[in-house]
């Protein structure tokens, strides 16, 4: 981040964001963490989070896996902050093959966010607000830094402004929010999915112009070099230079998570001094489940936290958990031997289903007994991808659909019991899968609970093609009982901070 | 011990041109292997390919007083002093392994060349000296190494004492070694019986060593040379294998990443 | 696009396998190299390659989409705090970037919290963060909005 030579604080970038410059985010942030904690645990997966049993609805921990040494790791804790990753890959992506792992949001964001709260029992928000990017085509490279800095502008495939072509047919749809400036991220995406498919594609940003400016170039260059290098493969590769030819844009397959434009994750609570009374049950960022605190995509609720706001809402919670602890709230847990020898046996499973059952084939892939994280893994993605609204369906479900997609789920889930890993790597991806199927159900509950289309451009509910605040402007919260595995759905009041007047004054 | 020498004991049930001969068919293995490995793999014809290639996107063509004067230096620097492991323990390990399995098989073939036979001059101090401290260095270079440094235990958490392909030809090379000394030792203290039984061990792990060219890691000590050359080369002709060139600033951040060792599971 | 390793300038350091944020780079057992065990998990975040003291590691556009015959190279200088481009288009185009990392020295400047002054009990209670509002360089408090300024919204 920059520092503003006049104010001396964060220099900005357009109206509220702090744009990180430059590269080796890994690195740096790997390095304050390391000198910030006392003891860090490196490439341990997280399976489950241990409950006490003194208070059913109170954390006690957390186990997983050393995914180098296979060691068996029990953490007993007075608290426990989830700040795992979002979910991608739950959606078939649109690279294939080798390919495959070039998705917009990484690979090994895997849903543990969602995936340990949901296990555990607690309350999640707004879990069927997918998000869709905007971005160029196959690299996924940003486009943000592109408008704001570099001014460049979209355009169909005969130079025309589509945004406003479908400018009518959007407001039929979701009424004075396309009036909003800046005009809401799906909402552009709904106008770029629509001039795709009446013909208009390929739809192309317009950097011809800027890039023919020296410095604009350079800035456009390094922005994909700081963060998405994959997009200057890309471009190399199919000799697109921007200076001389106006790239394609595309739409992504959907991603969950809490941190970007979109708002899934937990229902926790809000800060005591803001809160209505919905919102708030004692502790900041505390979720449903006493103990259990969230941060950055694991909470729902609070979008356009991206890094920074990610770090800052890790440390409300890791101040707020403090406070639980001094207010004696972590006393006298439970947590037995038995149920940590029991999550044992439940996380090196896939390992002995291989082993065992490898027994029966002379080689090769196909078993009758078992089957690999990869190949679980492809089959989430086509339930997903075309019941639940991925890209092959143009982000389009409705009731039947997601009705048969939750039966399909449930054969995975059950199939999931019986699946192989023949080393700890695949251990790790067996885990892996088995949070993303998990957040996968409960992303379709909330797709199929929410009678209405509130984000066009994100999916579509072919049987509610409208928006409807007259019925869903609230928020969708549900819960999944660990005994059954029911999720049982329920809404949620939305207070707005901004008043109708403030907000027109504002755009 | 030290001043030993096995071979000429040896001697007294084998004849000279027996050992002679048993050297000779150790370098016949270990050139047939490397030829066999050659025609199989088809590297060195990849090596040649790739150095047109690189010729082609050269900056600048090198004469041949540059030429070698980039070879010399990368026999000095990368070679001799393997700089490419770094400072550290990686490099001391293989330093050491290195120059004392090369004092060990030149002073072999010195003490069985010229002094094995025990009716000829008797043997002088130095040789046999070396042999047994080119060994020495071996068998510490190459246990510090094995026990303590390789990469798979390390960064995978592999046990130990987990043996896969890549051991075959430190573990030989180390069995040589050990088994060459332990029979020195048993000569030296007349001990009948163990003797022998560690001397057919010497022999068999020679065996595996130079017969297992083809299966082992033995023949990077030809490649890795090569490789560091054409590095050089394309470093000195600005191709650089299409990496960008160092940047001009002064150092002033510290070390980053290398500070630590690689080693954070 | 995924990582390789390059035969010949790999030494097996494992710089790369303690980075990569998807543990697919790994230590093969026949040469005891390091080798991109599982390419359709890798991101091309680049944190291997920039991470590899020989500059090992490259990259190859991904074989679903990208013709190949082109570069996309890096020289990461920690000491000088520097990257380097080399960007060779399939047509032999070239571009060539030399930017900051834009950090501050390695292991400086980072707040030892440990050594801090602990926090009272009115500090815990409020909704102030360590360092705030001075560590934002400002002596003003921070804005705050009144509970009674929400408006409802529909619901139900």
């Amino acid at each position: 981040m920059m520092k503003n030579s006049k104010t001396g604080r964060y220099q900005r970038e357009g109206k509220w964001q702090i744009m990180i410059h430059g590269e080796s985010y890994k690195p740096i942030v790997a390095e304050a963490a390391k000198k910030s904690a006392d003891k860090i645990y490196n490439r341990i997966m997280i399976t489950h989070l241990l409950i006490d049993e003194n208070n059913e609805n109170r954390v006690g921990g957390a186990v997983g896996f050393n995914m180098r040494t296979g060691d068996f790791h029990i953490f007993r804790s007075k608290t426990v902050i989830v700040a795992a990753g979002g979910a991608s890959h739950i959606f078939k992506p649109r690279a294939v093959g080798e390919g495959m792992g070039r998705t917009w949001y990484a690979p090994w964001s895997n849903g543990s966010a969602y995936a340990l709260p949901i296990a555990a029992g607690a309350k999640m928000t707004q879990m069927e607000n997918r998000i869709v990017l905007c971005r160029f085509k196959d690299g996924y490279g940003p486009v943000g830094a592109y408008f704001l800095h570099l001014k460049t502008y979209t355009q169909n495939a005969n130079g025309e402004n589509y945004e406003k072509k479908w400018y009518d047919h959007t407001k039929q749809l979701v009424g004075e929010y396309i009036d909003h400036h800046p005009t809401p991220t799906c909402l552009r995406n709904h106008a770029f999915v629509q001039e795709v498919m009446a013909g208009g594609g390929p739809i192309q940003m317009v950097t011809k112009e800027a890039f023919q400016d020296p410095h604009l170039e350079t800035i456009g260059w390094e922005n994909f070099l700081g963060m998405t290098v994959g997009q200057a493969v890309v471009w190399a590769s199919q000799n697109i230079d921007p200076k001389y030819i106006n790239p394609e844009l595309t739409t992504s397959e959907p991603y969950v998570m809490g941190s970007h434009a979109t708002c899934s994750g937990a229902w926790v609570s809000g800060p005591e001094d803001l809160s209505p009374p919905e919102y708030y049950w004692g502790y900041n960022r505390m979720m449903t489940i006493e103990g259990l605190f969230g941060a950055g995509d694991t909470v729902g609720g609070s979008a356009h936290k991206f890094s920074s706001g990610s770090f800052t809402e890790g440390r409300l919670a890791a101040k707020a958990a403090v406070k639980y602890i001094e207010d004696q709230k972590a006393i006298n847990i439970k947590v037995s031997k038995k149920q940590c020898e029991n999550f044992r046996e439940i996380i090196y499973k896939p390992l002995e289903n291989y082993t065992v059952n490898r027994n029966e084939i002379t080689g090769g892939t196909v078993s009758p007994s078992y089957f690999s994280p990869i190949q679980g893994l492809q089959r989430l993605q086509k339930i997903m991808d075309e019941y639940v609204g991925g890209i092959s369906v143009n982000y389009m479900t409705n009731e039947n659909l997601l009705k048969k997609g939750l039966e399909l789920l449930n054969w995975l889930e059950e199939d999931l019991e019986n699946i192989g890993a023949e080393d700890y790597h695949q251990l790790m991806r067996a885990w892996e899968l088995k949070h993303r199927a998990i957040t996968s159900q409960c992303v379709t509950e909330h797709t199929l609970f929410r009678e209405e289309t509130r984000w066009p451009g994100y999916y579509y509910r072919g049987d509610h093609m409208k928006l409807d605040d007259d019925n869903w402007h609230c928020l969708t919260v549900s819960r999944r009982d660990p005994k059954t595995g029911k999720f049982n759905m329920e809404k949620m009041p939305v207070y707005h901070i901004i008043g109708d007047e403030e907000k027109k004054k504002a755009s | 011990m030290i001043n030993i020498n096995p071979f000429s004991q040896l001697s007294n049930s084998i004849p000279p041109q027996a050992m002679q001969a048993f050297v000779f068919l150790m370098i016949i293995l270990v050139v047939l292997g490397t030829v066999v490995d050659m025609i199989h793999k088809k590297n060195v014809r990849y090596f040649f390919e790739n150095a047109k290639k690189a010729k082609k996107s050269a900056k600048k063509s090198l004469t041949k007083g540059e030429k070698t004067s980039v070879i010399v230096k990368t026999v000095a620097n990368d070679i001799l002093t393997t700089a490419e492991l770094g400072a550290g323990k990686r490099r001391a390990a293989h330093l050491l392994g290195m120059y004392g399995t090369i004092l060990f098989w030149l002073s072999s073939v010195v003490l069985i060349f010229c002094y094995s036979s025990t009716n000829s001059v008797t043997t002088p101090n130095l040789w046999p000296i070396l042999w047994h401290i080119g060994a020495i260095m071996t068998c510490l270079g190459g246990f510090w190494f094995w026990l303590f440094l390789r990469v798979d235990v390390y960064s995978e958490a592999h046990p130990w004492y987990r043996i896969v392909q890549a051991d075959l030809f430190v573990l030989s090379l180390l069995a040589s070694a050990s088994f060459g000394l332990i029979w020195s030792f048993c000569l030296s203290l007349n001990i009948k019986g163990l003797d022998n039984l560690f001397f057919i061990l010497f022999i068999v792990s020679n065996l595996v060593l130079f017969g297992g060219v083809y299966w082992s890691k033995f023949a990077h000590m030809f490649y890795k040379p090569g490789a560091a050359i054409q590095k050089n080369l394309a470093e000195a002709d600005g191709s650089r294998d299409n990496l960008p060139p160092p940047s001009d600033a002064p150092e002033q951040f510290g070390l980053g990443i290398k500070r630590e060792v690689p080693k954070h599971y | 696009m995924s990582t390789f390793v390059y035969m010949t300038r790999c030494d097996g350091c494992g710089h790369c396998v303690d980075i990569c944020p998807s543990d697919i780079m790994h230590i093969d057992e026949t040469i005891r190299r390091a080798v991109n065990i599982e390419p359709n998990f890798c991101w091309e975040c680049y944190s291997c390659v920039k991470a590899c003291p020989n500059h090992a590691i490259d990259v190859r556009g991904y074989a679903d989409f990208a013709p190949m015959g082109h570069s996309v190279r890096v020289r990461r200088e920690e000491e000088k705090g520097t990257i380097s481009w080399k960007i060779k288009f399939r047509n032999g185009t070239e571009k060539n970037f030399v930017s900051p990392i834009t950090t501050k020295p390695w292991g400086e400047f980072i707040p030892k919290l440990s050594e801090e002054e602990k926090p009272n009990q009115g500090e815990i209670n409020s909704q102030i963060l360590y360092s705030e509002p001075k560590g934002l360089n400002t002596n003003k408090d921070l804005p705050t909005i009144s509970k009674d300024s929400f408006k409802k919204g529909v619901y139900y």
